[in-house]
C-alpha cells in the first residue's frame, strides 16, 4: 500500500515537472473520453426529451378511445356541407356522449393532405387542435389560434422547411380531389426536438381537421371531477366492448416512449462505435508518447535502477503515471463531453431542461479512458524494465532504436493480410457482406502491424521528393528515418482515421453510381408529371391548360405529352374503372437507352409494370380487354418498364388509345433530362413550374435520384464529421511526436543553428517532417480506404443481388489529402517554435 | 610564415553580463584580444574564467553586453540574427568536445552540411584532399554511431574546414579523446594553421593541448591575465602557478 502511494507521488512529480510532454496525451485522452461522454449524455438527454415530447399529447388526456371502425363508419366530409358534428364515428362518439363521468369529449383527426407552394410540394400531416384548452399539448408561439374551415397553424420546423409564414396561403387538396386554399394564422410551439419528429404538419380546429383528414382515429376524454382516469377507462371499456380500444393517457405515454427508446438504442450504438474508433486512435497516440518518454528517460530510469529500484518498481511507477494521466485526461474529457453534449443539444434544438447525465455511463467512460491509457503504456513500461542501470552512466542517451524484431512481425502481418484479403474476395464473389467485413477487419490489423515495415521505404521514397526542396527537406526525411517505429505509430493513427473516411467516401460514391445505374435501368423515364384526382388513380384527371408548353420551356428538359382517358377492365366477373395512358411513337426521344425493347410499343399491347404483374397475377402474354362505351379493345400483356412507377394504370400505345377514346385529353407529361447528373437543379426548376398545381404528381427516376443523393450526402456528412474526431486526435498525435522529438533534439537544433541554419529553416524542417508524416499516413489511409470502400460496395450490392458500379470520388479524396497535410503542418507550429527558440550556444554545453 | 599579419578576428572592451541586479554575473569584463590570420591561439583558464563565453561571443553564438567583436572586417555586434546565422555558416567553423555530429546523416553528409545550408556546391577536389588528409576517406558512408571517437572528431574537423572559414573555433576538441587521438588531432590543427594559413582559436584547460598553439591567452574572472608566446606545457603551468600566487 505504501509503495503504491509512493508510486503515485513520484508519477505526479514527473507529470508536474514536464507538463508540456503530457499535454498531447491529455488532449488525446480527453478528446476520446469527451466524445464518449458526449455520446452517452446526448443520447440520454435525447431520450428524456423524446419521452417528454412524445408523451406531450397523451399526458394531457385522461382516457383515449381508439374506435376500430373509425375509417369505415365515417362519411367523406365535403365543403358544401360543413359538418357540425364532424365526420367522426357517430356511433361511438354518440355512445360516449350519453355516458356519465365524462367531462370532455374531443375527436382527434389525423391524416395527411397534399400541398404545393413555390418552393416545395408533398404531403403534410394533419393534426387537430382540441377545442378544450386543457387538451392542447402545444402553445401558441405567434399569431392566433386557427378557427373555422380556412385557417391553419404550423410548427416552426414545418414553417422553416417549407418556407411558410403567417398570413401565407397554402393550397391543399381535400380528399375528393378539390383544391382548397387555407391561410396560416399561427405558429405553434410544440416543445419538441427537431430530431423527435421532423414530420411536416398543419394544425387545424376540429372542423377543418375533420375535413382534411377524414378519420377520427382517436377520441380524447377528460374525466369529470371525482373520477380517476383508471375508473373512467374501466367504465368506457366495459361500455364499448370490442368496438374500441380504451387506454389511459399514462399507459399510452409509456407505450410510445418504449417504442421510441428502442430507436435511440440504435443511435447510441452507432455513436459509441465512432467513440470506440476515436479511442483506438487515441491509444496509438498514448502508446507512442510513452514509448518516446521511456526512450528519453533512459538516464533517469537507469539512475533509479542504480539507486536500487527493482524492474517491477520501474514498471509500476510508469504504469502509475499512465493511470494518473488517464484519470486527469478522462476527467477533463467529462467536462468537455458535457459541454459538447449541450452544444449538440442547442444545435438540434433540444431543450437544456432535458439534460440528463447518466452516472454509470460517465463512470464507465472515465474507467475506459484510464484503462486504455494504462494498456497503451504497458508495452513501453515493459521496455523500460529492460533499461540497465548502466544507462545512467552513458554520457549521451543512446537513442538508437531496434529496427528489427521484424521477422515475426512480417509473418504475422503478412498472414493476416493474406487471410483478410482472401475473406474479402470470397465475400465479394459470394455476395456475403459479413465475410467481407470480417476480412476487412483482419487485413486492417495486418496492415497496421506491417506499417513499421512499410513506413521507412515510403519515407525513403518521399525523401527523393523532399530532396528537391533542398537540405531542409532532406534533414526532415532523415530525422524521420531514424525513428521508423515512432513514425509508423504516429502515422498509424492517421491511417485509421483517413482510411475510414476515404472508405466511406468511396462506398458512398459507389452506392450513388450503382443506384443511378439501377434507376436508369429500372425507370426509363427521368421525369413524369401526372394529373391526379386526389382520390387515388381511379380516374384520369386533366392536366392544366398550358402546362405542356411551360414544361417544354424548362431548360435541360425534353418533354412529350401523353394523352389519357379512363376505361373499364373486365377481369372475370369484376369490372374496374382505371386510367389509361397512350404512348406515342415519338417516345424513343425521351426514353433512356437500353431500357425498352425495340418496337415493344408498336404492337397493340398493354405494358405492364413489374409491380403490377407481381400483385395481380397477370402474366406476360395474357389477353386483357379494356372497354369504354361501345369500344372494346383486347390487348396482349407485354413486359415493359415504361409502366414502372406509374401506379395502377394501363399504359398502351397511342393508336390504341385513340380508338378507345378519340377525345382523349393530355393526362401526363413525360420528360428526359439532358444532363442526368444535374438532376437536382432540373427538379427544382420543374418544381417552380408546378408550384400552382397542388394535385400534380412529380415522379420518375430523376426525383428518386435527387432523394437518394441527398440522403447519401447527409449520411456521408454525418459519418465523416464523427470520424473527424478520430482524425483530430491523429493530428494531435503528429504534433505530439514532433514536440517530444524536439525536446530530445534540443542539442541538435542548437547545433544546426550554430552551423548556420536560419530559424525559419528550422521551422520549415519541422513543418516538412509533419507534412511527410501526414502524407504517409494519408496516402496509406487513402489506399486501404479505397480498397475497403470498393470491396464493401461490391459485397453489399452483391448481397442484395444488384449490379454494382464502382466509383472513385477523386475530388473528395484529394480534399482529405490536402486537409491532412495542412493539419499536419499546423500541428508542427508549436513544436517548431520551440525548436527555433534553441540557442546556438546550447550545442556547446556539455551534458 | 608571413611577418605582415593582419588580424582576422578580435574583440575590444568586450563585456558580457548575465542576469541583472545583485545576482548579475560579469562573465567577461573588458576583454581585448586579437587573432592574426593564420595563427593558432589557445584560450586558457580555470572553470568559470569566462573562456567559453569569450569564444561564444567571438563566434557570434552569443551577443556582447558591450564592447565590439569583429570578424573578417565585420562588426558582429551590429548584426541581426539572420546575418549572424549566415556569417556563422559561411565564415566560421566549429569543433566541439562531444563532436556534435548529426546522428541521422552519414559522415559525408555531415561534412557537406554547411555547404548545403549555404546552397553552395561541393568542390570535389578540395573535399577529397580534406578527407584524405584526415584519413577518413573510407568511412564517409557510415553514420556517426558506426565511427570511433577519433573518427567522429575528424569528421567534425572536416565539417569545420570544408567552407574555408575565416576562423575555426574549437571548444575542448580533445576532451573526449584518448591521448593518442588527441595528439594527432592537435598536430593536425597546428598544420592547418601553419601550412594552410587557417586561423584557429582553441579553448582548453589542458596545458599539453595548449602547447601545440602559437600562443596562449590566459583568462581569469573575465579578464585577460596573461599571454604566452610559443607555449610549452611547462611554461603554461608556470605562468598559471605564478598568477595563482
Amino acid at each position: 500500500m505504501r509503495t503504491g502511494i509512493t508510486d503515485i507521488r513520484r508519477a505526479w512529480a514527473n507529470i508536474r515537472a514536464y507538463p508540456g510532454r503530457f499535454a498531447a496525451v491529455l488532449l488525446a485522452i480527453s478528446i476520446g473520453v469527451g466524445f464518449t461522454v458526449t455520446t452517452v449524455v446526448f443520447t440520454e438527454s435525447f431520450r428524456t426529451d423524446l419521452v417528454r415530447s412524445i408523451g406531450a399529447a397523451p399526458s394531457k388526456v385522461d382516457v383515449l378511445v381508439f374506435p376500430f371502425d373509425a375509417a369505415s363508419s365515417e362519411q367523406p366530409a365535403s365543403e358544401q356541407d360543413p359538418p357540425q358534428e364532424p365526420a367522426a364515428t357517430p356511433s361511438v362518439a354518440e355512445q360516449l356522449a350519453t355516458m356519465p363521468g365524462i367531462a370532455t369529449i374531443e375527436p382527434i383527426y389525423r391524416g395527411a393532405v397534399q400541398f404545393a407552394t413555390e418552393s416545395a410540394r408533398g404531403w403534410l400531416a394533419v393534426e387537430t387542435i382540441p377545442d378544450s384548452q386543457q387538451l392542447r399539448w402545444f402553445d401558441l408561439e405567434s399569431g392566433s389560434w386557427p378557427t373555422g374551415l380556412d385557417q391553419v397553424a404550423v410548427d416552426p420546423g414545418t414553417a422553416e422547411r417549407n418556407g411558410l409564414t403567417i398570413g401565407g396561403v397554402l393550397p391543399v387538396v381535400v380528399p375528393g380531389g378539390t383544391s382548397r386554399s387555407v391561410t396560416i394564422v399561427g405558429i405553434l410551439d410544440l416543445q419538441r426536438s427537431s430530431l423527435g419528429g421532423a414530420q411536416d404538419a398543419v394544425f387545424a380546429a376540429p372542423a377543418l381537421a375533420g375535413l382534411l383528414a377524414g378519420h377520427a382515429w382517436e377520441i380524447d376524454l377528460l374525466a369529470a371531477p371525482g373520477i380517476s382516469a383508471d375508473e373512467l377507462r374501466a367504465q368506457v371499456s366495459a361500455a364499448l366492448g370490442d368496438r374500441a380500444e380504451v387506454q389511459t393517457g399514462a399507459a399510452v405515454v409509456e407505450l410510445q416512449a418504449n417504442q421510441v427508446l428502442g430507436d435511440t438504442g440504435v443511435l447510441a450504438a452507432v455513436l459509441l462505435t465512432f467513440a470506440a474508433i476515436a479511442g483506438v486512435v487515441a491509444a496509438f497516440v498514448i502508446a507512442n508518447t510513452f514509448t518516446i518518454l521511456v526512450t528519453q528517460r533512459q538516464r533517469q530510469i537507469g539512475l533509479l535502477r542504480c539507486v536500487g529500484a527493482s524492474r517491477r518498481q520501474v514498471r509500476r511507477s510508469l504504469l502509475a503515471e499512465a493511470g494518473l494521466i488517464g484519470l486527469i485526461g478522462a476527467l477533463a474529457g467529462v467536462l468537455l463531453g458535457v459541454v459538447m453534449a449541450l452544444v449538440t443539444m442547442a444545435v438540434v434544438n433540444i431543450s437544456f431542461a432535458s439534460l440528463t447525465i447518466p452516472v454509470i455511463g460517465v463512470v464507465v467512460a472515465v474507467a475506459v479512458g484510464m484503462i486504455v491509457t494504462v494498456l497503451a503504456a504497458l508495452a513501453p513500461a515493459v521496455r523500460a524494465m529492460r533499461v540497465s542501470p548502466l544507462a545512467a552512466l552513458s554520457p549521451v542517451p543512446t537513442v538508437a532504436e531496434a529496427t528489427s524484431a521484424g521477422r515475426v512481425r512480417l509473418v504475422v502481418g503478412g498472414l493476416l493480410i493474406v487471410a483478410g484479403v482472401a475473406a474479402m474476395v470470397g465475400g465479394v464473389l459470394q455476395g456475403v457482406l459479413l465475410l467481407a467485413v470480417a476480412g476487412g477487419a483482419v487485413s486492417a490489423g495486418g496492415v497496421l502491424i506491417l506499417l513499421r515495415t512499410w513506413v521507412p521505404p515510403l519515407i525513403t521514397a518521399l525523401r527523393a521528393v523532399a530532396r528537391r526542396s533542398g537540405v531542409v527537406g532532406r534533414l526532415a526525411a532523415a530525422n524521420l528515418e531514424r525513428h521508423p517505429q515512432r513514425a509508423a505509430s504516429t502515422t498509424g493513427a492517421l491511417v485509421i482515421a483517413v482510411g475510414l473516411i476515404v472508405m466511406l467516401q468511396v462506398a458512398t460514391a459507389g452506392a450513388r453510381a450503382s443506384i443511378t445505374t439501377a434507376l436508369a435501368g429500372h425507370y426509363p423515364l427521368d421525369v413524369s408529371v401526372t394529373a391526379t384526382s386526389g382520390s387515388g388513380d381511379r380516374e384520369t384527371a386533366t392536366l392544366p391548360a398550358g402546362l405542356t408548353a411551360q414544361l417544354s420551356g424548362v431548360e435541360g428538359l425534353t418533354t412529350i405529352e401523353i394523352a389519357g382517358t379512363t376505361a373499364a377492365l373486365t377481369s372475370g366477373d369484376a369490372e374496374f374503372e382505371l386510367p389509361v395512358l397512350g404512348v406515342p411513337t415519338g417516345i424513343d426521344a425521351i426514353v433512356r437507352a437500353g431500357t425498352l425493347a425495340e418496337g415493344s410499343i408498336a404492337v397493340p399491347s398493354w405494358m405492364l409494370s413489374e409491380e403490377v404483374a407481381g400483385t395481380t397475377g397477370v402474366r406476360v402474354g395474357d389477353q386483357l380487354t379494356l372497354a369504354r362505351g361501345s369500344v372494346r379493345l383486347t390487348l396482349t400483356v407485354a413486359d415493359s418498364r415504361l409502366a414502372d412507377g406509374q401506379g395502377q394504370l394501363a399504359v398502351i400505345a397511342a393508336g390504341d388509345l385513340a380508338r378507345l377514346d378519340p377525345a382523349a385529353v393530355p393526362a401526363a407529361i413525360w420528360g428526359r433530362l439532358d444532363d442526368a447528373e444535374a438532376a437536382d437543379e432540373a427538379i427544382s426548376r420543374i418544381n417552380r413550374v408546378l408550384a400552382p398545381y397542388a394535385s400534380l404528381q412529380l415522379g420518375g427516376a430523376a426525383a428518386d435520384r435527387v432523394a437518394v443523393d441527398s440522403a447519401l450526402s447527409t449520411a456521408l456528412g454525418v459519418l465523416t464529421s464523427l470520424l473527424a474526431v478520430a482524425a483530430v486526435i491523429a493530428v494531435v498525435g503528429i504534433g505530439n511526436t514532433l514536440a517530444l522529438s524536439v525536446v530530445e533534439r534540443t542539442r541538435e537544433s542548437a547545433l544546426l543553428r550554430a552551423l548556420g541554419l536560419h530559424r525559419r529553416q528550422l521551422r520549415w524542417m519541422l513543418a516538412a517532417e509533419a507534412a511527410l508524416l501526414a502524407a504517409i499516413g494519408a496516402v496509406i489511409g487513402i489506399v486501404i480506404g479505397t480498397v475497403y470502400g470498393l470491396v464493401g460496395t461490391a459485397a453489399t450490392f452483391g448481397q442484395v443481388g444488384e449490379a454494382v458500379t464502382l466509383a472513385f470520388p477523386i475530388g473528395q479524396v484529394l480534399l482529405v489529402l490536402v486537409l491532412a497535410l495542412v493539419a499536419g503542418v499546423a500541428a508542427s507550429v508549436l513544436p517548431a517554435r520551440r525548436a527555433a527558440a534553441a540557442h546556438p550556444t546550447e550545442a556547446l554545453a556539455e551534458v | 610564415m608571413s611577418t605582415l599579419t593582419t588580424d582576422v578576428a578580435g574583440a575590444s572592451a568586450l563585456t558580457k553580463v548575465y542576469g541583472s541586479g545583485p545576482t548579475a554575473v560579469r562573465a567577461l569584463d573588458g576583454v581585448d584580444v586579437s587573432f592574426p590570420t593564420g595563427s593558432f591561439t589557445a584560450i586558457m583558464g580555470p572553470s568559470g574564467s569566462g573562456k567559453s563565453t569569450l569564444m561564444h561571443c567571438l563566434a557570434g553564438l552569443d551577443t556582447a553586453t558591450s564592447g565590439r567583436v569583429y570578424l573578417d572586417g565585420t562588426d558582429l555586434t551590429e548584426l541581426d540574427d539572420r546575418r549572424l546565422t549566415a556569417l556563422r555558416r559561411d565564415r566560421i567553423g566549429f569543433v566541439f568536445q562531444s563532436f556534435n555530429l548529426l546522428p541521422m546523416l552519414t559522415a559525408r553528409q555531415n561534412i557537406t552540411l554547411p555547404l548545403e545550408l549555404a546552397g553552395r556546391t561541393v568542390d570535389l577536389a578540395a573535399f577529397d584532399l580534406l578527407v584524405g588528409s584526415l584519413g577518413i576517406a573510407d568511412r564517409l558512408d557510415h553514420r556517426p554511431s558506426e565511427l570511433s571517437g577519433g573518427q567522429q572528431q575528424r569528421v567534425a574537423i572536416a565539417r569545420a574546414l570544408i567552407t574555408r572559414p575565416a576562423v575555426v573555433f574549437a571548444d575542448e576538441p580533445t576532451g573526449a579523446l584518448d591521448s593518442r587521438n588527441g595528439a594527432a588531432l592537435l598536430a593536425y590543427l597546428r598544420s592547418v594553421a601553419r601550412e594552410g594559413g587557417q586561423t584557429v582559436v582553441m579553448v582548453t584547460h589542458d596545458p599539453i593541448a595548449a602547447s601545440y598553439a602559437d600562443r596562449a591567452i590566459l583568462l581569469a574572472d573575465g579578464r585577460v591575465t596573461g599571454e604566452i608566446a610559443d607555449p610549452t606545457a611547462e611554461s603554461v603551468l608556470a605562468t598559471i602557478a605564478a598568477l595563482g600566487a
